[in-house]
């Protein structure tokens, strides 16, 4: 039961990883490549998902306030310093994303390049402080050991904004100039994963075995699907917008999975910090989940097609 | 300023920020499905151009609330980490719950804003319901949340850590009722009267169609509807803290000594021993409000030692504040009521139009008063009589820093969201569609 508690959030936490890189990539798009009406099909496409993406960040808090009570503490002790730049540019995107529709073109061409400088920075430090959980830098006393801010794995967020990078590009239009750029950087970029993987590795030993051995077979795997997905999306638009997804959250997915049974690795063991509630939030996350997956496909489902109608 | 100020200081700006978006996000959706239903069922394009520019400034609203939401659940977790590890067990699954709520609300708003053309018209009408049911639910849940820190139950203390927790229990605790019927009530009129504020103020201006006339209208349904309602869960909320929480009664009425024939205290200013100056008192009528008595007994200040007493000048201002107000809101109401009743030109007087205009903010200035009684009312204490705010505070030493950044950050947030939203409302149907497309077809 307490591993199911750990894969929920840590769903939680790929799905919303994933938008977020996706968000970043957004931000990036609007700030070097997307121009005319390539900015309006980005900022269309990308509104529901904006919307609905920071719901998974507070779902896998939540969980951890109720699973892994004592560990959330500890963590949040621990990680001021990590989140307080997210903190900060959390608020000035959203203030910056209201004004996106102005009456004022001036208005909106300031609120598009703050939106997209917040988007490209929360997208980087959330998966620079995310991967400061397996990178081994929470002491047992709730301390942060300052090497992480100078050492290589920190770098290891940056596949993670890769990858959003590619999938927003892809995903936002069929215009085939966006599409081949995206392909291109997107399978260009993926080829920077390994050095990162190496880095966070020898940062943890635990994980060596895990990313550097025949455990890794999962995440290649990841990797070459949304590979090849990025090619797919060239010919078979939906199709390869789906694998990418999905790729993307099969990584996600096996990374978490490989730094079992560390909640952050060294100072908190999973099984030891399970809550009392515990059981009772998977018997309710099983009942809900489902349905709350369900919705998305729903909603995900209405909104694309007609989204890509307007933008043709 | 102290680190731990700094950090109450700093969760209260975020919770006073926070509050007004989800009470509009409560609030907002019921009026939209109104507006809407009158529209669709009368073939209305008025009704259904205010639904419309409601729909609007509601997208601008809960992008707003979604992102002060999440900077408040990981505001909890950096500031109070202490709460989070000891309450969690607890309290921790209901917060669980609201994210389903929340779910559920943010889903069917988008289909309701970017489905619309793929939907029949009363069925993308009805996608309002799940948003409306949603919102109500998400403040139910965070509203028991804060019940339960106002009177605990369902665990066993021991060792200081909550043991064998229920969190059932806890989140039907003996605050959850009178507390979250207090908020939605709240949250329904102080929705009303901001609808019927942003158009009495353009009908000042000299915008006197239709459309502002409905808006008023519509707001002020819905304020009227609300606003008994209101008073019950007042009066319930009141006799629930003086039965659960009697030191916070006391700070808010000022009351320093436990005594029966307890006066009801308007006004004044009260010291941290509860002696009130220049207060206007009611003989009797607190014994009275709270036990239906004049001889019932009510706990003062003195049943406890000063240092666990509240701030109590903080909390007696909060309280007279929002008692003013109260008595204030139901007048404004009449007045509207009574003059579209008896007297159909006090309508466009401007008299009137000027008390309508202030009602919807001072509305919320209620609710910030509300809220101040329920969480400086508490203090010392995070978890009533168990767990002490300070105790809980983080050790970092980033607290001041963040404050003072965050302050400036909600300034920021604050004006945006009053740009956009005014920018929302005064956008102009498009050129050539007819405003029935812009909601229902």
């Amino acid at each position: 039961v307490t591993t199911a508690a750990f894969m929920l959030i840590a769903t939680a936490l790929v799905l919303y990883a994933v938008l977020a890189g996706a968000d970043a990539g957004t931000g990036l798009w609007l700030l070097l490549g997307a121009r005319g009406d390539l900015q309006p099909a980005l900022l269309s496409r990308f509104s529901p998902v904006w919307e609905v993406n920071g719901l998974f960040l507070i779902f896998a808090l939540t969980g951890l306030f109720a699973s892994f009570p004592q560990a959330l503490g500890t963590l949040g002790a621990a990680l001021i310093p990590l989140y307080l730049p997210v903190l900060l540019l959390i608020p000035t995107r959203g203030a910056s994303y209201t004004l996106l529709h102005h009456r004022s073109k001036r208005v909106r061409r300031l609120a598009l390049v703050v939106f997209a400088w917040s988007s490209l920075g929360i997208g980087l430090l959330i998966g620079y402080a995310t991967l400061a959980l397996p990178a081994g830098i929470v002491g047992s006393g709730a301390k942060l050991d300052r090497g992480y801010f100078s050492s290589l794995a920190s770098l290891a967020s940056l596949p993670f904004l890769i990858l959003g990078i590619a999938y927003a590009g892809a995903s936002a239009t069929r215009d085939r100039r966006l599409v081949n750029a995206a392909t291109w950087s997107g399978a260009g970029w993926l080829l920077t994963i390994p050095p990162y993987a190496y880095a966070l590795a020898r940062a943890n030993p635990s994980l060596r075995h895990h990313l550097l051995g025949p455990d890794a077979a999962p995440i290649l795997i990841g990797f070459l699907v949304v590979l090849t997905s990025l090619f797919v999306q060239r010919r078979r638009h939906g199709v390869g917008r789906a694998i990418s997804a999905a790729g993307c959250a099969a990584i996600g997915l096996a990374v978490a999975a490989a730094t079992l049974p560390y909640l952050a690795f060294p100072a908190i063991r999973t099984p030891n910090h399970a809550g009392p509630s515990l059981h009772a939030y998977v018997l309710a996350s099983l009942v809900g989940g489902p349905l709350l997956l369900l919705f998305l496909g729903v909603l995900y489902g209405m909104v694309g097609p007609q989204q890509e109608t307007a933008t043709r | 300023m102290s680190s731990f100020l700094a950090a109450r200081a700093q969760m209260g700006t975020s919770l006073g920020f926070h509050i007004v978006f989800a009470s509009l996000g409560v609030g907002l959706p019921p009026a939209i499905a109104i507006a809407h239903f009158l529209g669709l069922r009368h073939q209305d394009a008025g009704w259904l151009r205010l639904a419309a520019r409601l729909t609007r400034a509601l997208a601008v609203l809960v992008v707003i609330g979604v992102v002060s939401g999440i900077v408040i659940s990981i505001e909890l977790v950096l500031l109070w980490p202490q709460f989070t590890a000891k309450a969690g067990p607890v309290i921790g699954l209901p917060f669980s719950l609201e994210t389903y709520a929340f779910f559920v609300e943010a889903i069917f708003l988008s289909l309701y804003l970017f489905a619309r053309e793929r939907l029949r018209p009363w069925v993308h009408w009805a996608t309002l319901l799940p948003v409306s049911l949603g919102g109500l639910a998400s403040a139910w849940i965070v509203v028991a949340a804060n019940a339960w820190m106002n009177t605990p139950v369902g665990f066993t203390y021991a060792h200081g850590r909550f043991l064998h927790p229920h969190p059932y229990k806890a989140i039907f605790n003996p605050s959850m009722p009178a507390e979250t019927f207090h908020m939605a009530t709240s949250a329904y009129v102080a929705t009303g009267l901001s609808i019927a504020s942003v158009y009495a103020v353009a009908m000042l201006r000299g915008k006197r169609t239709s459309h502002e006339r409905r808006g008023l209208a519509l707001g002020m349904a819905i304020a009227a509807a609300s606003i008994v309602p209101l008073g019950l869960a007042g009066d319930l909320a009141g006799r629930t803290i003086a039965k659960d929480q009697p030191v916070k009664l006391a700070a808010a009425e000022g009351l320093a000594h436990t005594r029966r024939h307890a006066p009801f205290t308007v006004g004044g200013l009260a010291d941290q021993n509860g002696h009130t100056r220049f207060g206007l008192r009611i003989p009797d009528a607190l014994s009275l409000l709270v036990g239906r008595s004049p001889s019932t007994r009510v706990v003062g200040l003195d049943s406890v030692p000063p240092r666990r007493r509240p701030p109590v000048a903080v909390v007696h201002s909060a309280f007279d504040l929002m008692i003013l107000i109260g008595g204030f809101l139901p007048l404004a109401i009449g007045a509207y009521w009574f003059g579209r009743w008896r007297r159909p030109r006090w309508l466009t007087a401007r008299p009137l139009l000027a008390l309508l205009a202030v009602a919807g903010p001072l509305a919320f200035v209620a609710i910030e008063a509300g809220w101040t009684v329920t969480e400086v009312g508490r203090q010392p204490w995070i978890v009533y009589g168990l767990v002490s705010t300070r105790s809980a505070l983080t050790t970092s030493g980033l607290v001041g820093l963040m404050f003072a950044l965050f302050t400036a950050l909600y300034l920021v947030l604050s004006a945006a969201a009053v740009i956009a939203v005014r920018s929302q409302l005064r956008l102009r149907p498009r050129r050539g569609r007819p405003a029935l497309a812009e909601v229902g077809r």
